[in-house]
């Protein structure tokens, strides 16, 4: 759903008036205020005539869920890596967004090793679009070789793997996952090595096709949108699930470093 | 991709550019990879320019960088998003433009101006070009430089780490402090240097004006946090009530709150229960102030406004949404166009396509014309270009090349060439 923030289209000049234009600036408002939800309301109408079956469901707070899963060995190429050093701690007041982030940590002494840990969210087999929206923070972001924030659905004897990397060290490029042939796929769009010490906020969009491929349709990061718009096709499976998912990459070195996660959320319908 | 339409570009285009950037290298692509065989590639060599797409997207990016920039704010945008599109593909050429915005930016820092976008943090600057731009800050400017501070000294070597800490050191005695930038420097030299040390005590003992610094409450506490654990507890302890004083004279609200629970938390850990509550004794605002813990808390950020492709993916296939579209505010309207633009053209309706990027267009450039403190029209043209170029790049780029103003053209042409760009990339 878009955020229509409604009190920012307000001019600031309109607040300062005196009363009697107040009073006249806020009949004016109100007036502007219901041709927009007017109009959000007609956009809305479009959609659920298109698919009134489908409500959107939010999970929130992801990050401050019990339950995540993790595995380093799992991470690696083929599903058969090296081990890696690596944990996960919850209720992190510090850097935090709102008081309570979850806190990753890699390292360890055997260079290009991994960790990934994801979250499993039940089997919304009626799910066929995605947004995984989270705030990330790092302190060192040159230790990282790159960053991977995922989400993987498993329906109808199909996984659909929407894996997507920030590869900060060889294309500085967003990079996704070719479910069927089990590689990555630069798209070309750079990805910027992270701003250290603040918050950087990242959003996915994906899709599970009608005609049952991975769609990557866009990425936001701190408020600056780009179409992937690529297509995947997605490969066997018996189980039924739907997960989030985020993974670090040790680099040549393989420098100990940490990222936060906060306001983890996946939007569904 | 392949008509003859993009191909007379090229040419018209290619024609009018230095022979340097028609002279690439010899085509070698690189073979696909996975991360096992990632040590086989060098890092920041990038791909060579490979393709027509990859020659066509630098050629737009040429034409984009060599547009007139009067502002050095939209100037600095320009050289940003190319820069960002060339590093993968034309790394030399980022480089060169990447010394122009370390130029254009520290001019900007100079005159006082926070710069919107930081080619210094996006790590691109050679260690030269940021030495000198380190020797332009002035300590009253250094909150301004902090993001581009941060990133020279997560970016270059100890000579650069310690111009940086110099600067910040020279900040501190005038009483200005850019706390995400101390804790980089404590972080970059070691928290238990003696710089480090001796830089904690400092900072909390001049801490600046409460009134004007609320929403970098959170930053405080975070430093203090980071470091509480590697000084002496006496010290430790100090620095907290200090602290918590300060935080009594902040602004009421999600960052103080914040901050609040940070900073006593820390302590907490730090020198014990026991310990801590003897701490707060000694001074009744230092308990006033310690007592509003437990108060829900954010960091401040920014609205972001968005508009959802997945949505308007759906809302198209209802039939037309210009209607709806017009009562939008200005710079939705340019975004949720766009989107829709994009859907319906990704779906094969292009005469909707068309008509859905009109209006995205025309918004945007009201957006640009109109914009003001806080409002990144610059994403916005960005976004919208980026769309249109999915569906049409030789459409888009005559479209960008149309908008009002010179920035919002050329940052337009920077978001057609990273979409022809990324078509190719594997």
């Amino acid at each position: 759903m878009p955020r229509y923030a409604l009190k920012s289209y307000f001019p600031p000049q309109q607040k300062r008036a005196s009363d009697d234009f107040r009073a006249a600036a806020t009949t004016g408002y109100l007036i502007m205020e219901l041709k927009k939800l007017c109009s959000l309301l007609l956009l809305l109408a479009g959609v659920f005539a298109v698919d009134h079956a489908s409500a959107q469901t939010t999970i929130s707070n992801i990050e401050q869920k019990t339950g995540w899963e993790s595995c380093t060995v799992c991470a690696g190429a083929g599903g058969a890596g090296l081990p890696a050093i690596f944990s996960l701690q919850q209720s992190i007041s510090s850097p935090s967004m709102d008081g309570s982030a979850m806190q990753f940590f890699l390292g360890g002494d055997t260079p290009y090793t991994q960790a990934l840990w994801w979250r499993q969210l039940g089997a919304q087999g009626a799910a066929h679009n995605l947004k995984y929206d989270l705030y990330f923070y790092m302190t060192d972001p040159n230790s990282s070789q790159a960053l991977e924030f995922d989400a993987n659905q498993s329906v109808g004897g199909k996984k659909y793997i929407f894996g997507t990397e920030c590869n900060l060290k060889e294309t500085h490029t967003w990079r996704v996952w070719d479910t069927a042939n089990a590689k990555w796929v630069s798209t070309g769009v750079y990805c910027p090595t992270p701003v250290a010490y603040k918050w950087n906020h990242l959003t996915w969009v994906f899709q599970r096709t009608s005609d049952n491929k991975v769609k990557f349709v866009s990425v936001t990061l701190n408020g600056a949108t780009t179409y992937i718009n690529r297509y995947y096709y997605p490969k066997s499976s018996s189980v039924n699930e739907l997960n989030v998912a985020f993974q670090m990459d040790g680099n040549k070195y393989q420098t100990d470093y940490n990222v936060w996660l906060d306001k983890v959320s996946l939007i569904y319908w | 991709m392949r008509s003859p339409l993009i191909f007379s570009f090229v040419l018209a285009v290619a024609t009018a550019l230095p022979a340097q950037v028609r002279n690439q290298p010899a085509p070698h692509k690189p073979a696909p990879h996975e991360k096992v065989t990632r040590q086989a590639l060098s890092p920041r060599k990038g791909v060579p320019i490979t393709n027509r797409d990859q020659r066509f997207a630098l050629d737009v990016l040429q034409a984009a960088v060599s547009v007139s920039v009067s502002d050095p704010q939209d100037r600095l945008r320009v050289l940003a998003s190319a820069i960002s599109v060339a590093s993968p593909i034309a790394p030399a050429l980022a480089k060169q433009w990447s010394r122009e915005g370390a130029r254009v930016e520290a001019e900007l820092i100079s005159s006082g101006h926070k710069p919107d976008v930081s080619v210094l943090a996006l790590g691109t600057v050679d260690c030269k070009a940021a030495s000198n731009f380190t020797d332009q800050i002035t300590p009253a400017n250094v909150p301004i430089a902090e993001q581009a501070l941060i990133g020279v000294a997560a970016n270059c070597g100890p000579t650069a780490k310690n111009a940086v800490r110099v600067k910040a050191d020279a900040a501190m005695h005038q009483g200005i402090v850019a706390p995400r930038l101390m804790m980089a420097l404590m972080s970059a030299l070691g928290p238990k240097t003696a710089w480090s040390q001796q830089t904690f005590v400092q900072l909390f003992s001049s801490l600046p004006e409460a009134k004007d610094n609320s929403a970098e409450a959170p930053n405080f506490a975070a430093m203090y946090a980071n470091m509480a654990a590697e000084v002496d507890k006496e010290t430790a302890r100090d620095a907290g009530a200090k602290l918590l004083l300060w935080l009594g004279k902040v602004d009421p609200g999600g960052p103080r709150n914040l901050a609040v629970n940070i900073t006593t938390d820390a302590m907490k850990k730090t020198l014990g229960e026991e310990a801590y509550q003897r701490a707060l004794e000694r001074d009744p605002l230092v308990r006033q102030t310690a007592d509003t813990a437990g108060q829900p808390g954010e960091i401040s950020r920014p609205e972001e406004e968005s508009a959802s492709a997945l949505e308007a993916m759906r809302a198209q296939k209802a039939g037309d949404q210009s209607d709806a579209l017009r009562d939008l505010p200005v710079s939705q309207r340019a975004r949720q166009a766009a989107a829709l633009g994009f859907a319906a053209g990704t779906a094969g309706d292009l005469a909707g396509s068309e008509r859905y990027f009109d209006m995205a267009f025309s918004a945007a450039d009201e957006t640009w014309a109109n914009r003001g403190t806080g409002q990144n029209a610059a994403a916005i043209v960005s976004e919208v270009c980026d769309a249109a170029a999915q569906v049409n790049p030789v459409k888009a780029l005559a479209r960008a090349q149309k908008l009002g103003e010179p920035a919002g053209q050329a940052i337009g042409m920077v978001a057609v060439a990273r979409v022809v760009a990324s078509k190719s990339a594997q």
